[in-house]
């Protein structure tokens, strides 16, 4: 018996004990980001166009940056853990991005 | 270029199809804004924006469940973005016939992995007591839960997987797509990586994706901001209508129903670019 069975089920496959969520603040993070996301984009189309301008702006600049800002959590996780492998491939992953804006 | 609330209207109505069928909200935007007139060099970063609107809508949940690969998605990015990143920056170079053509393409190939595509391949074995679901430090491996059980898994023909993910980057740059519908087969099929588990990790890799290309097209002064606002606001409200609907749904019909919608979009869009 499992600690998470409740004792009444058959076990005919043992329950996967969850641990704590190993990611939680991120997810939170994501979770704000996406209120944040909401709302800047309503906000770019009800406010007069020149200010809705300025706001879609940081928007599109904020869609950008967060799957980077994610990568880059990432990678300084793997750095601490000693998973430098993939540690290289995130950082490779953002010095290709860096090298397309660059061409850009 | 269409109203506003006809904007986000196609995006509530492309999120909304692309995420019960799980092909992606922009393999649908792209073509539709074009059969609306849309030219094709601002159709693709709308699509763009779609895409990372929906990649971070489903993030938090994702991880959640312990569903994302992110060694896998970033080994698989690595390659992909290089091939996007020559996609976006030739997609201005491309005439726009040509772009429609590619676009088309993509449609067709979307329609094809959406009705070839398979439900669960891995069963449960449910040995596995006492650990939690999620990616094994410093492997392409892991586990994921599936009817109370963990499955295990470990990618296979990796060096295959992460060539063909160049070319599914290269389409992603070049047509304005996140690639999704490709990418998910290509772990799935190709690397023998659980379908739940690939379709989680291609909705973080296509964010990236988004990222590289919007970036690209943001430079170059191609992201309407207005316009792309109210793609946002419809891709957020769609994908997650969507995706509470999709758990109450046959998926494979969806998928099906979806794959056909596509192959229409696709011969409209091939037919008129001759």
């Amino acid at each position: 018996m499992t600690e998470s069975s409740t004792g009444n089920e058959p076990e005919r496959f043992p329950r996967p004990v969850h641990g704590p969520n190993r990611f939680f603040a991120l997810s939170i993070w994501l979770r704000r980001a996406v209120i944040l996301v909401a709302i800047l984009a309503s906000l770019t189309l009800l406010l007069p166009e020149e200010v809705g301008k300025k706001l879609g702006i940081l928007l599109v600049g904020l869609l950008i940056a967060l799957p980077l800002g994610r990568v880059l959590w990432f990678v300084q996780r793997w750095l601490r853990r000693g998973d430098w492998r993939f540690a290289a491939v995130g950082l490779g992953v953002l010095t290709v991005v860096a090298i397309g804006a660059l061409l850009a | 270029m269409p109203s506003l609330l006809v904007l986000a209207l196609l995006g509530t109505f492309c999120a909304f199809i692309g995420a019960i069928g799980g092909i992606g909200g922009a393999t649908l935007l792209v073509p539709v804004l074009l059969i609306c007139g849309v030219e094709p060099r601002l159709a693709a970063p709308l699509g763009m924006l779609a895409v990372a609107a929906g990649s971070l809508a489903a993030a938090s949940r994702q991880l959640d469940d312990g569903v994302v690969h992110h060694r896998l998605g970033l080994s698989v990015e690595l390659f992909a973005s290089m091939g996007t990143v020559f996609g976006a920056l030739a997609s201005a170079q491309i005439s726009e016939q040509w772009l429609a053509r590619i676009l088309g393409t993509a449609a067709l190939a979307g329609a094809v992995a959406a009705i070839a595509r398979k439900g669960t391949r891995n069963l449960p074995v449910g040995i596995f007591d006492d650990e939690s679901a999620g990616e094994w430090p410093g492997t392409l491996g892991g586990t994921y839960t599936l009817n109370d059980a963990v499955v295990p898994y470990q990618a296979k023909q990796v060096g295959f997987g992460l060539s063909i993910s160049v070319l599914t980057g290269l389409v992603s740059g070049l047509a304005g797509v996140g690639g999704g519908f490709l990418k998910t087969p290509t772990m799935s099929e190709v690397m023998k990586v659980p379908v739940k588990v690939s379709a989680a990790t291609s909705t973080f890799v296509s964010g990236i994706t988004a990222s590289t290309a919007l970036l690209i097209y943001g430079i170059q002064g191609r992201v309407e901001v207005r316009p792309g606002a109210a793609v946002i606001v419809g891709a957020l409200i769609g994908g997650f209508c969507g995706a509470k609907l999709q758990s109450r749904l046959n998926a494979s019909t969806v998928r099906r129903v979806t794959g056909l919608l596509l192959l229409v979009v696709a011969a409209v869009v091939i037919g008129g670019s001759r």
